[in-house]
């Protein structure tokens, strides 16, 4: 019976007689493809997606490692050296840009100023990062922390600019030979690179959010490109202690 | 259903990209920046709409003129068209703004790696974008229709105009010659070409021309009314270029030297003219080529040259004309028939006019053309009319030349008397006194008061009979003058002595004694006057003696009588004596030795102004002979004694003659006593000159076909017929000439009036 009906419905589709007399309140099948398959099919991929990033982060983060000891000293000198210097430029305190303080067009907030003047030294970052491995080679806890004095090893790298009192006393394990200075130094770029998105997406945000709200200038005449822009804006916080990253500031003359 | 479909993945990148755009704060950073830049470049083009530079002002014109021709009605007037001027300016104006902010977004778009919107950028330039937009651009319309309206309308009403006059019905090259011709054939004389100014005579069919010209600007409707004026300016200009072409030849005669006949010279302005305009019919306006009434102004030019090279050609070439020998001899071997200048040359002309034409058709034309001229001079032509002429002409010098020597021959030998001393003797004069001529008017009188017979008459020329006229008047006239005075004083002297003359013929003083006594008074009154007189003239003329010795008989003896009758009225009035003195001597007492007896036989003929006796009829004959070659009529005014004058009217033959007696101090009472004496007469005298003219040998040459002419001489021998009368004379004649032409379907003689006033 059942099936007999359809047959007479679709009968009455074809010939379009009833179409217009009676709704049918069943869906069509390119109705239900449409309707609802298709966004549930994009929600799933979405959702798909993002539980493969989460599953491969957790997966990275999880699990013991078993390190070697040269590798263990060198990340632990090189974390305690650039945490330090995290916490002299207040990136910590910038997860995001909302944390930014603002007083009409212009940021109003010293600790994103001191994150600005600290990235500065992002400008030459073979610098930096040269910097901070020897610092982190030559590191010493500070006295009364016994404790903590205990887990730094000494490490000897004949390249580095502080040397050991009688390297011949340090162990071969702990000499940073060609390889090992290469991987220290790939460490610090790894964690300088993300420094430097992270600074630069603020300060991004920051420009478009002065540039959205400065008054436009009367440029009598003169039409002045994106780059104009930019450095107009670039130099407005730069006046109020807020300089920006010569990757921004060049971000033009680059393409230029 | 394909449209939730579209919408819903629509919504997928919307949000996808919205996420994208969150998480990249550089792309988000550039977008505003970009925005920043286009709402900056947005409000620089607001800002700078209203500065317009000058290449600008000169493209809007331009633009301007086009959309005024594109919509002439709104535009017609100067005034009105500002509104729409200025709305059009508002309009592109905005065009432009609209066009240079998209290209702006479109550059925003390439600058930003995220979408831009319009809006966006719009709001950002200004508050209320299409608001100041919209004020930014009328402000501009304002201030630059000033600077471009009055510009473009120049340039679209000249466009129109120029348009106008490219659509212009021009008139065909036939046509414009068929109007051109007849104005020409109507208004131009001779070789002179047509004025500028006879062209307006073309206006209202030029008008014509302009039509269906749609609507068009004020200042362009003027120009349009004053098309057709430009055409026919044109049309003067290029008929006066095509003259200037052959104007040398036409007006100058400068055609090559050797160029004689007519189509010759004619042949040469249509070379000229071919060669020196260019026709260009499809030009706007048409250059048309040589005018039919140039070429007819040349045909004209052609003829007039050719007879007037021919006339140079007679002038100068002497050798087609007899000389004055064979003319001399011609003459003197019958002075007879050549009296009178007309007949020598009507005889001359006979004899020698058909070997000078021979002549002159051989050495002008040469080989070439002899025949032609030859043919031209037997037509009644120009040509034949020019060689006519010369051949008058320079038959009559040398006639006059020759009658000239021979007339002088005749009055050396047959008037030498006329050079004696004392002549002329008393007799004579006395003969022009008691006729009462103070002049000699007529060769006629001359001869009677002469006594010259008729053979001595027969052969003496007119130019003899004149002089001797001129000479004898020189002669005579003081003398008359003279005798008249002294005679005049014998009047005088009656007035004055008849009172002391009654009373010495009562006291029976003898009339010797009288006599002498008047003699004296005479005498001392004549010495007092004759410084009026010439030298010559001052002694006592002996008619004097014989008047004073007459006067005072008759008055004595009548007196005497009147005594006897009456002896106690020794006081009697004047009036039985003879009237008043004025009237005393003639008419109250005549005597059997009156001399004035001849004039009173004259008079009565006279006041009936009908010709007269048969004896009278052949003295007006005889004197009216002495004008033979002067006039075909004379008009001869003389004094009468009694202070009226005599007119003596006819033609020198005879015809017509008669005389008339009138009070010159009525002058229109005169005249028309004249005018009524004159028509019988002067219809006769037409009728012979008629006559004459039809009988003569010019006549024969086909000459009659031109205007007659008839010679009236007014001479006036008397003062007391004024300028005046002369002209009311001529004024009834030439009215009674058109009277007779009119009775008789001839044509009017045109009147040739010679005055010849003696005194």
């Amino acid at each position: 019976m059942k099936r007999r009906k359809d047959l007479a419905g679709l009968d009455h589709l074809i010939s379009g007689k009833k179409a217009k007399a009676r709704r049918s309140p069943n869906l069509s099948p390119n109705d239900a493809l449409v309707q609802v398959a298709l966004p549930l099919v994009l929600i799933l991929a979405i959702i798909t997606r993002l539980m493969v990033i989460e599953y491969t982060e957790a997966v990275r983060n999880k699990g013991p490692r078993i390190l070697e000891m040269w590798k263990q000293q060198l990340i632990l000198r090189i974390d305690t050296v650039m945490d330090a210097w995290e916490r002299d430029a207040e990136l910590s305190a910038f997860p995001d840009f909302q944390r930014v303080q603002w007083k009409g067009a212009l940021p109003n907030d010293q600790r994103f100023s001191t994150l600005c003047t600290k990235a500065q030294e992002m400008n030459d970052r073979s610098a930096l990062q040269d910097d901070l491995y020897n610092s982190a080679l030559a590191y010493e806890p500070p006295e009364g922390e016994e404790e903590t004095a205990l887990q730094f090893i000494t490490l000897y790298d004949p390249l580095a600019k502080a040397q050991p009192e009688d390297p011949s006393m340090v162990s071969e394990d702990f000499v940073i030979n060609e390889e090992r200075r290469s991987y220290a130094l790939g460490y610090v770029t790894d964690r300088v690179s993300k420094w430097k998105e992270q600074v630069e997406g603020l300060q991004w945000a920051a420009v478009a959010r002065c540039a959205d709200r400065l008054p436009l200038v009367d440029s009598a005449g003169k039409s002045d490109g994106v780059s104009a822009q930019l450095m107009r804006v670039s130099e407005e916080l730069k006046k109020r202690g807020y300089p920006l990253l010569n990757s921004l500031v060049e971000e033009y003359v680059k393409s230029d | 259903m394909r449209r939730l479909f579209i919408f819903s993945l629509a919504w997928f990148c919307f949000i996808t990209l919205g996420i994208s755009a969150q998480s990249d704060p550089k792309a988000g950073a550039k977008k505003i920046l970009t925005l920043r830049a286009a709402a900056e470049k947005a409000k620089t083009l607001l800002s700078n709409t209203s500065d317009t530079n000058q290449s600008e002002t000169k493209k809007l014109s331009d633009l301007l003129s086009d959309e005024m021709l594109k919509r002439v009605e709104s535009f017609k007037s100067s005034k009105g068209g500002e509104e729409p001027g200025r709305k059009w300016l508002e309009a592109w104006r905005l065009q432009e703004l609209e066009k240079s902010v998209n290209e702006t977004i479109e550059w925003a778009k390439e600058q930003s790696p995220l979408p831009i919107n319009r809006t966006e950028v719009l709001k950002r330039a200004a508050k209320n974008w299409s608001k100041e937009a919209s004020q930014e651009v009328n402000e501009y319309a304002k201030k630059t229709l000033n600077m471009v309206y009055s510009k473009a309308r120049e340039l679209a009403s000249t466009e129109q105009l120029k348009k106008l006059r490219e659509n212009m019905a021009y008139p065909s090259s036939e046509e414009l010659n068929n109007r051109v011709t007849m104005l020409f054939e109507k208004t131009a004389k001779g070789i002179q070409p047509l004025s500028s100014d006879k062209f307006a005579d073309l206006d209202n069919w030029l008008k014509g021309m302009v039509v269906n010209t749609g609507p068009v600007f004020d200042e362009v409707t003027k120009k349009v009314s004053e098309m057709s004026a430009d055409f026919r300016r044109e049309l003067a200009k290029q008929y006066k270029a095509q003259f200037e072409i052959i104007r040398n030849e036409v007006q100058g005669n400068k055609y090559a030297p050797a160029l004689k006949a007519r189509s010759e010279l004619y042949v040469s302005s249509l070379d000229k003219l071919k060669e020196g305009i260019k026709e260009n019919l499809t030009s706007k306006p048409p250059i048309y080529g040589t005018f039919k009434a140039i070429e007819k102004l040349a045909e004209r030019a052609a003829a007039h040259w050719e007879a007037k090279r021919l006339e140079n050609f007679l002038k100068t070439a002497k050798v087609w004309m007899p000389n004055e020998k064979e003319l001399e001899k011609d003459i003197r071997s019958n002075l007879t028939k050549h009296l009178l200048t007309k007949d020598s040359l009507n005889l001359l002309t006979e004899k020698y006019f058909k070997q000078a034409s021979s002549l002159v058709s051989k050495q002008y034309g040469g080989d070439k053309l002899s025949n032609y001229f030859d043919e031209e001079f037997s037509k009644a032509g120009d040509l034949a009319r020019t060689l006519t002429n010369q051949f008058q002409e320079s038959l009559k010098q040398k006639v006059n030349a020759v009658r000239k020597r021979i007339a002088d021959e005749q009055f050396s030998k047959k008037f030498s008397f006329l050079q004696d001393d004392n002549f002329p003797e008393e007799p004579i004069i006395r003969w022009y006194h008691e006729r009462g001529k103070s002049t000699v008017s007529s060769f006629q009188d001359l001869a009677d008061s002469l006594s010259i017979d008729e053979n001595g008459r027969s052969q003496i020329f007119e130019e003899t009979r004149r002089m001797a006229v001129q000479k004898m008047n020189q002669l005579i006239q003081p003398a008359l003058k003279s005798m008249r005075v002294q005679v005049q004083l014998i009047k005088e002297l009656e007035k004055q002595n008849i009172d002391q003359l009654k009373i010495d013929v009562s006291e029976r003083i003898p009339v010797d004694q009288i006599l002498r006594k008047w003699e004296a008074d005479w005498q001392n009154t004549w010495n007092k006057k004759q410084e009026q007189a010439v030298p010559k003239w001052r002694s006592k003329f002996n008619l004097v003696g014989e008047e004073l010795n007459k006067v005072v008989r008759q008055l004595y003896e009548g007196m005497e009588y009147a005594m006897e009758k009456r002896p106690s009225s020794i006081d009697a009035p004047s009036e039985e004596l003879g009237g008043d003195a004025d009237s005393s001597t003639s008419d109250a007492v005549p005597t059997q030795n009156e001399q004035p007896e001849p004039q009173k036989k004259e008079e009565k003929p006279e006041q009936t102004a009908k010709g007269g006796t048969e004896n009278k009829t052949e003295g007006i004959t005889e004197e009216l002979k002495t004008y033979i070659g002067l006039a075909d009529g004379v008009f001869a005014f003389s004094d009468l004694p009694n202070g009226r004058c005599r007119m003596l009217f006819g033609a020198p033959s005879g015809a017509g003659g008669f005389i008339l007696e009138f009070d010159p101090q009525n002058v229109q009472g005169a005249a028309k006593l004249i005018s009524e004496g004159l028509k019988r007469p002067l219809g006769i005298v037409l009728e012979k000159n008629s006559e004459k003219e039809n009988s003569g040998f010019f006549n024969l040459l086909g000459s009659s076909d031109g205007d007659s002419e008839i010679k009236m001489l007014f001479k006036v021998s008397t003062p007391a017929v004024r300028h005046q009368m002369s002209i009311l004379v001529r004024q009834q004649v030439e009215k009674a000439i058109d009277e007779w032409a009119k009775k008789s379907g001839r044509k009017a003689p045109d009147l040739i009036w010679q005055d010849d006033v003696e005194l």
